[in-house]
């Protein structure tokens, strides 16, 4: 489905592009004339004879039949009792039969004489239709003729604003300051919120041009460089950091075998980065380097644009410094909602991409940041019970060696009345004030976290609430929502191990071992025996058991070659382990513990892995406490786990 | 070019007969096309044999009789299919959108065009087309057969007909001529003209026959099928007779998994139905009364069966037939004399009432007859 509809869209660009060529959508003369007599039923549209009810003169002003006018022109009409309705283009009038006075667009406006109905016409003032339409009024009311002209029928002569034509020979973004000379017939197809990215393409010369900014977040230009040729395809690549804007630049072929020209400047806060994609095969990324043409795009990029300069088409979305997002939230595949939106300032990025739909974090980095959740009142009658019952599990959850209260107060956000949670965490040697708001719109709750570093929150939390206060809301089929909210969660969040909350169980015979939980425990996973994740949804202490089988090609991987999730620790949460070895369950192990303290990905907790072989499989069993709710309890809880662990054999 | 013949005299016909595959035999004044005899067709006068045009239009293709503008028309074969084009084609509108962003479709990486086809029926700008067509549509464009194009309004949209109505201000357009389901059979020859967006109308024309008049794999009411190719974009568009007139609106989203070569097209009645109630109500008005049915697997699966009726599986909790003597595993055998042995049955049904409607219920419990006179509610 999804494919076709691409397909045939494409289609229906190029012949619209054939279109746009051939100047099909000029509109042609359509020039309607209508043709009345005061007194005589006999009329004419564009010279052919039509019967009419007669019109007849009231006060000097002509009185004409209106439906006949408006399927003339082909204006819409609806009837509710003694009030119209006529719709034309953008104009709507509401008139009133026997009433003088009307509504025209949204202004009170009075007509020479009342409507009235005759044999089932409705009879207006000539000076209604000549307000009202595009039209041009000649009449001789003496002889009695009147002439109604319609010129321009109102047939689009530009459909640039569906296909995102762009008329003007360059574009530029006057947030970020660039411009680019594009080929002319080129089209905007995709423009991120803040317009930090933006596609266009060309079909006729089978291009496609990417504009990307991005921040530096205090990386080096000659690193991205290395990373850029360490990573990918390079065909050809130069570094010039003495230029006046330093850059570097490089050409590939794509994963598609497409030609790549990128060149990546260095200016204020950011990188830009420039790409030039051909889809025709016969265009090589040499070609791409060397030909003139396209040399003449690249070198057009300018770094200079601040908006307002004639020929530049400013796609820039940031309004005022600001830029709206809107959330979208797509729970299964025939449903996306749209509850929120919000005007942040344009520093701001979406940050901490999870997969939770109904989260959403917004902020200048994963340091300082607000994580927005929806989520439905659940067992709590009120906003109350759910606030305190959130209360109460912090303090009885968190450790309170990295959490300490601050404030619970009664608040307004976003025009709600709120409840204010505040309270601080240490992370790392760092430590984060955490203010919550809760409030409900609708049958949902919000929940609002702003994560700021301590010594920043006062400078800008004010900020972050002025934000807040700006959200809108959207009206949504809240029980449809809600029920695949429910669906959602029931699909994707773990189910408990049991009803009791008594140790249980859980045998995996695929793999051959048993562990015992708390029933309260959840277990997810993708179904596959191969790894299984428990987690305490409380705490988010959670275990996690990986098992491969063994062969002659396995024998000779590392752990972390045959462990996904421990490169995944290394790479992504740049967590370095201590390594030991134990003899326990009659196996000899190697044990890596990790002290994750990642404030990229906002991760911080103690991981340790066990790594052993047992009969025909390999075997990793991982248990992960986070900081913030490292009790004893819970560390001990998750020792007792491993304790339960075993092999059958 | 193509040669439209046009003769407004009925003397004439005669001779075209002779033409075409009607046999006439002189004397007995009988006719007999295609080997089916026409009664009261031939008429004796002065010695010469005349023959009614009416009947014949009634029996060929061909032969329309306009009773409006006062002609005849005669399509000899060769020009037929171009010319029932050239007469239903400016009716035929392409419908071109950008996606909303709410649709799940909606992709931040391709240009979001979507499109189909619709058909207009009044000369002010009503078109209807299929609500699956405009549906997620931001800004709907419609472009005419002679490639002028207007923005259009969204008046009304049924996702269960899978049919909606727009609405563009333009007068003085060409309303297509909606057929007559009762002349539709199984066999005959139809056209599925789709989107004009190629601006080579010809080539978007398909041609088929009527396969059967049955149900799609997940429809709720009865469709046309017909082997005439329909695509993407002919969604929407018509389905047309040899005499031009439309018997169908297209609908590509009917075509069921592992469902080959059968096109499903929305019957004029059914596109009459709903143009009527969305220019009434602005929507359909549903006659309701909240039983939940189940049909049985014969019926499922069309078997003929000796069980009839549709089973009450469930009734909703504060729906109006809580108030009537209804139970569940009831069967509903008749409403108001009228079988219903599937659901697609109750719902074509369902069409002829609305809410504050009477209707008497013939339903069967325990093999035993009751009747249940409701009064349909509306949801």
């Amino acid at each position: 489905m999804k494919i076709g509809k691409t397909l045939l869209s494409l289609l229906v660009v190029i012949s619209i592009l054939a279109a746009f060529l051939t100047n099909t959508y000029a509109a042609g003369n359509d020039k309607l004339v209508l043709e009345l007599r005061v007194g005589s039923t006999s009329a004419k549209v564009n010279g052919t004879e039509s019967k009419v009810e007669k019109p007849y003169m009231v006060n000097n002003s002509a009185m004409v039949p209106l439906e006949w006018i408006t399927t003339a022109v082909g204006a819409e009409v609806n009837k509710k009792d003694k009030v119209i309705e006529v719709i034309y283009g953008e104009m709507n009038a509401e008139i009133t039969v026997g009433s003088a006075e009307y509504i025209y667009n949204t202004e009170k406006k009075k007509m020479p004489a009342a409507p009235v109905v005759k044999n089932k016409v409705t009879m207006v003032p000539l000076e209604f239709i000549s307000a009202s339409f595009p039209v041009t009024v000649t009449s001789d009311l003496k002889k009695g003729s009147i002439k109604i002209v319609l010129e321009d029928d109102g047939a689009l002569s530009d459909l640039s604003f569906l296909t995102g034509g762009i008329t003007s020979p360059k574009v530029g973004n006057s947030f970020y300051g660039w411009s680019l000379s594009i080929p002319s017939g080129s089209r905007i197809i995709s423009n991120s919120f803040k317009s930090d990215k933006v596609g266009i393409t060309n079909e006729s010369r089978s291009l496609y041009f990417e504009i990307a900014v991005e921040n530096k977040n205090g990386r080096k230009l000659s690193e991205l460089y290395n990373d850029i040729l360490y990573n990918s395809s390079v065909r050809s690549s130069k570094m010039d950091l003495a230029a006046a804007v330093p850059y570097f630049q490089y050409t590939r072929l794509s994963e598609y075998d497409e030609s790549l020209r990128v060149k990546v400047f260095d200016k204020g806060d950011y990188f830009y980065y420039v790409t030039i994609n051909c889809y025709d095969n016969s265009v090589t990324p040499e070609k791409l380097l060397t030909d003139k043409y396209y040399e003449n795009i690249m070198n057009s990029f300018s770094l200079n644009y601040k908006g307002a300069v004639k020929g530049v088409e400013d796609i820039s979305r940031v309004v005022q410094g600001k830029a709206s997002f809107y959330n979208y939230v797509t729970l299964n595949l025939d449903a996306k909602y749209l509850p929120w939106s919000i005007n942040v300032p344009a520093k701001w990025d979406k940050v901490l991409s999870n997969d939770d739909p109904m989260t959403t974090c917004l902020g200048l980095d994963s340091r300082h940041y607000m994580r927005i959740t929806m989520n439905t009142l659940g067992d709590s009658g009120s906003l109350e019970e759910y606030a305190d019952n959130i209360k109460e599990k912090y303090n009885k959850y968190f450790n309170a060696r990295v959490y300490k209260f601050i404030s619970d107060e009664n608040a307004t956000a976003a025009g709600a009345e709120a409840r204010n949670l505040k309270f601080s965490i240490k992370q790392g040697d760092k430590v984060y004030i955490m203010d919550e708001l809760y409030f409900t719109k609708g049958s949902f709750v919000y929940e609002i976290t702003v994560k700021l570093p301590e010594g920043e929150y006062d400078k800008l939390i004010g900020q972050f609430k002025e934000t807040i206060d700006q959200m809108d809301f959207y009206s949504v089929d809240e029980g449809k929502f809600e029920s695949d909210f429910e669906k959602y969660t029931n699909k994707n969040v773990g189910i408990r191990v049991s009803q009791q909350d008594e140790l249980f169980e859980y045998v995996n015979k695929t793999f051959s071992w048993s562990v015992k939980l708390p029933g309260y425990w959840t277990k997810s996973g993708a179904g596959d025996d191969s790894s299984v994740t428990f987690t305490e949804p409380d705490t988010n202490a959670s275990v996690m058991v990986y098992a491969t089988e063994n062969s002659s090609l396995s024998r000779s991987l590392t752990d972390e070659e045959k462990f996904g999730i421990m490169k995944v620790l290394k790479k992504v949460y740049a967590a370095t382990p201590v390594q030991s070895s134990v003899n326990e369950k009659g196996y000899q192990m190697r044990v890596y513990t990790y002290k994750v303290e990642s404030a990229d990905m906002d991760f911080f907790a103690a991981v340790t892995c066990y790594c052993f072989e047992a009969g025909d499989y390999s075997y990793c069993y991982i248990s992960v406490v986070p900081d913030l709710t490292a009790t004893d309890r819970t560390v001990n809880e998750v020792k007792d786990i491993w304790k339960t662990f075993m092999i059958k054999k | 070019m193509i040669k439209k013949t046009i003769i407004k005299s009925v003397c004439l016909v005669t001779a075209i007969v002779f033409m075409t595959t009607g046999t006439y035999a002189a004397g007995n004044v009988t006719l007999k096309i295609d080997g089916k005899q026409v009664n009261d067709a031939v008429k004796e006068f002065n010695g010469k044999q005349y023959v009614l045009v009416d009947s014949l239009a009634g029996n060929l293709d061909g032969i329309t009789v306009n009773k409006s503008d006062k002609s005849i028309e005669i399509n000899t074969d060769t020009n037929r299919i171009s010319n029932i084009i050239n007469k239903v084609g400016p009716s035929v509108v392409g419908i071109i959108g950008k996606l909303k962003e709410s649709s799940y479709d909606y992709s931040e990486y391709t240009d979001n065009l979507i499109f189909g086809t619709g058909v207009i029926y009044r000369s002010d700008g009503y078109i209807v087309t299929n609500a699956h067509v405009v549906k997620d549509m931001d800004t709907i464009v419609v472009v005419l057969s002679n490639s002028k194009a207007y923005k259009a309004r969204l008046k009304a949209i049924d996702d269960s007909l899978d049919l909606a109505v727009i609405k563009i201000d333009k007068g003085g357009l060409t309303p297509a001529v909606f057929g007559d389901m009762s002349s539709v059979a199984v066999g005959q020859e139809v056209v599925a003209i789709g989107t004009p967006l190629s601006f080579n109308l010809r080539n978007s024309a398909t041609k088929g026959i009527i396969s059967g008049m049955n149900r799609s794999a997940d429809g709720e009411y009865r469709f046309i099928q017909s082997d005439a190719a329909i695509n993407g974009g002919n969604s929407g568009g018509p389905l047309v007779n040899m005499k031009g007139q439309v018997i169908g609106i297209n609908s590509v989203k009917l075509v069921g998994f592992g469902v080959e070569g059968l096109n499903f097209s929305i019957p004029v009645d059914t596109v009459r139905y709903a143009i009527s109630h969305f220019e009434k109500f602005g929507k359909i008005k549903r006659p309701y009364l909240g039983i939940v049915f189940s049909e049985s697997i014969t019926s499922q699966y069309g078997l003929p069966s000796s069980v009839e009726g549709l089973t009450v599986r469930d009734i909703e909790e504060g729906s109006d037939a809580e108030r009537y003597d209804i139970q569940v595993d009831d069967k509903l055998v008749a409403v108001n004399g009228v079988k219903v042995n599937s659901i697609i049955d109750y719902n074509e049904e369902m069409k002829k009432y609305l809410p504050g409607d009477k209707a008497a219920f013939k339903l069967l419990r325990d093999n035993k007859q009751l009747t249940v006179n409701v009064v349909f509610g509306e949801k």
